[in-house]
């Protein structure tokens, strides 16, 4: 089974138990309006590639709202969220979000050489990505 | 082992002008100027009930894995929802968490800063 499967899978049975459980409801509502309120300029990531790029073979859990992905040292986390559809990548050594590359995005250096810190939106935008539908993945 | 060992949760408060501004501008990036108070995984999981209080009579998003800020003219009104909440809650422990909430937003009153919640 592929990552993207398993995530499905995990959104289903979360959106399910959501009938008899009002905290992950609300959980999962605040990933969906999230997503609704910043995402127009997030790109897109294939969950496959980001899950075997930073945390190959990782067994997935539910927590939170979360579907979480531990690499087997421990250094980076993937957080997707279950009512959002986003994913976040987290370098537990770097102590930030990092972009698909696996880039701390907090800093950047200019064309002359001085480095400059990130806004938060722009971090923001740099560290979030949706997560392709299945029917997008094939394209 | 739980998916969130290890992860580090902070509010963050602006010291002076400078850390406000880099609080506002920022996030945690440039920490000379801000105020760090780390928060244990297990106080947030006591704490749903507020958090979910402030999402929604402040419009906030609270949640793991993001950033949101309450804004100085909110810190009142929030401070006002903790305290409601904590006079309710019966269980210990959340007490003890919604404590740690509450003395942030008290924090955060106390530097006329917005509260930074670093997730």
């Amino acid at each position: 089974m592929d990552a993207k499967t398993g995530y499905s899978t995990l959104v289903k049975g979360s959106k399910n138990a959501t009938a008899t459980n009002d905290d992950l409801n609300k959980k999962i509502s605040a990933g969906h309006n999230r997503k609704e309120m910043y995402s127009a300029n997030w790109t897109s990531v294939n969950i496959n590639t980001i899950v075997e790029q930073f945390t190959p073979k990782a067994t997935p859990e539910v927590v939170n709202g979360k579907v979480v992905y531990t690499s087997s040292d421990g250094r980076y986390k993937v957080f997707a969220d279950i009512g959002g559809g986003y994913l976040r990548i987290y370098d537990m050594k770097k102590r930030c979000y990092v972009d698909a590359f696996g880039n701390d995005v907090r800093n950047y250096t200019d064309s002359i050489g001085k480095q400059h810190g990130r806004s938060s939106s722009e971090q923001k935008v740099l560290t979030h990505f949706r997560i392709l539908k299945r029917e997008e993945m094939k394209k | 082992m739980n998916a969130f060992d290890n992860y580090p949760f902070f509010f963050y408060i602006g010291k002076d002008e400078q850390g406000i501004s880099d609080l506002r501008e920022y996030g945690e990036i440039y920490k000379e100027h801000l105020l760090q108070i780390p928060v244990e995984y297990q106080d947030i999981n006591n704490s749903w009930d507020l958090i979910f209080a402030l999402n929604e009579r402040l419009s906030l998003l609270i949640d793991v894995c993001e950033d949101e800020t309450i804004e100085v003219d909110t810190l009142p009104m929030a401070l006002q929802i903790a305290n409601g909440i904590l006079e309710k809650e019966e269980n210990t422990n959340k007490r003890a968490s919604i404590s740690k909430f509450i003395f942030a937003i008290k924090t955060a009153i106390s530097y006329n800063s917005p509260l930074l919640i670093w997730w």
